[in-house]
């Protein structure tokens, strides 16, 4: 009985500790691909894509809204306005400052303020301060970005405004 | 025998999971509206069924269309008790919506569109893009997040107010 006893709390605590590992650890390797966006991002300013193509799932249900408006539905649609980004090699670099996880078993999503520098078409810098969603999805043991959202640029779109249409 | 077995539990299975994920993608939808129905109900001056349809939890966060970052229950609902109290009046409507659902987390964007009224009662265009993120809690589903755009137009529009 007493055997018994101790197995059962010994289960109790296993469990414990378990689950509160995997909590910890999700919410570690939502960071982890968060950061991974961002580096991203930073390459495709220099007109790298092959680091954001990683990252984003090549699904019909993924949603990027980026600084510029709309709402691209689907990896074609996403993967064609990055495509457009990249070649206009924006250069500069943003940071996500202030980050939040909220990590869930196989979804999760992450809040921060972009914060950092592009080019405009004529070489000055333009500061980028804007708020942004990223939510990311368990896909074969890899998170992958799902959806992006930032607020509207108009900084950016000014900037750039040229070089977009 | 034994693969008609293997045949009819692999059929059940594959009409559970799509009669399962319809019933997820609804019940989201339907958390969604709720929503939408919660934030006009605050236009008047309700409080109560946008503080039901939001989590309480300290985890939570809201990005408003007047800016501002903020973080877990106790800040959001003190932000929406305010905003009620305002009686923004008018009415906005989530269109162009798609959904993403998820086992326990799921996310609707959309185009928020619509007016709100001003003190001195003169109507505001309200157009701004969405997410909403929902979580699974204890059977219902939960709004963990918002984020809307800036909206310069409303900012304008309600200074005096928020200040």
């Amino acid at each position: 009985m007493k055997n018994k006893l101790t197995l059962f709390v010994l289960f109790i605590i296993g469990s414990i500790l378990f689950f509160s590992c995997t909590t910890k650890n999700t919410g570690q390797e939502i960071k982890q691909a968060n950061d991974e966006f961002y580096a991203a991002l930073n390459s495709m300013f220099t007109g790298d894509l092959a680091p954001l193509d990683n990252i984003w799932l090549h699904e019909s249900t993924i949603t990027n809204m980026g600084p510029f408006g709309s709402c691209l539905v689907g990896w074609d649609e996403v993967n064609a306005e990055f495509k457009k980004e990249a070649a206009m090699k924006l250069g500069g670099k943003v940071i996500c400052k202030d980050l939040h996880i909220y990590s869930g078993k196989d979804m999760g999503y992450t809040v921060c303020v972009e914060e950092g520098l592009n080019m405009s078409a004529e070489g000055q810098p333009v500061t980028v301060n804007h708020r942004a969603t990223n939510i990311f999805q368990l896909k074969e043991g890899k998170w992958k970005l799902i959806h992006h959202h930032t607020d509207l640029s108009p900084q950016l779109e000014k900037a750039i405004e040229k070089n977009i249409k | 025998m034994k693969t008609l077995y293997t045949i009819l539990t692999g059929i059940f299975i594959i009409i559970f999971s799509s009669c399962n994920e319809k019933d997820t993608a609804q019940d989201l939808n339907k958390a969604n509206d709720q929503f939408y129905a919660a934030l006009n109900a605050m236009f008047t001056g309700e409080a109560d069924p946008v503080l039901e349809i939001w989590s309480h939890e300290n985890n939570i966060t809201y990005l408003g269309p007047f800016g501002g970052y903020l973080k877990g229950w106790e800040a959001i609902g003190t932000e929406f008790k305010k905003n009620a109290a305002m009686k923004l009046g008018g009415k906005i409507v989530c269109k162009e919506s798609h959904l993403f659902p998820g086992k326990e987390i799921g996310y609707v964007v959309c185009v928020e569109e619509g007016i709100n009224v001003t003190a001195e009662g003169k109507t505001v265009t309200v157009s701004h893009r969405a997410t909403n993120i929902f979580n699974l809690q204890n059977g219902k589903w939960k709004l963990v997040h918002h984020h809307t755009d800036l909206s310069p137009q409303l900012e304008d529009a309600f200074d005096k107010k928020l200040k």
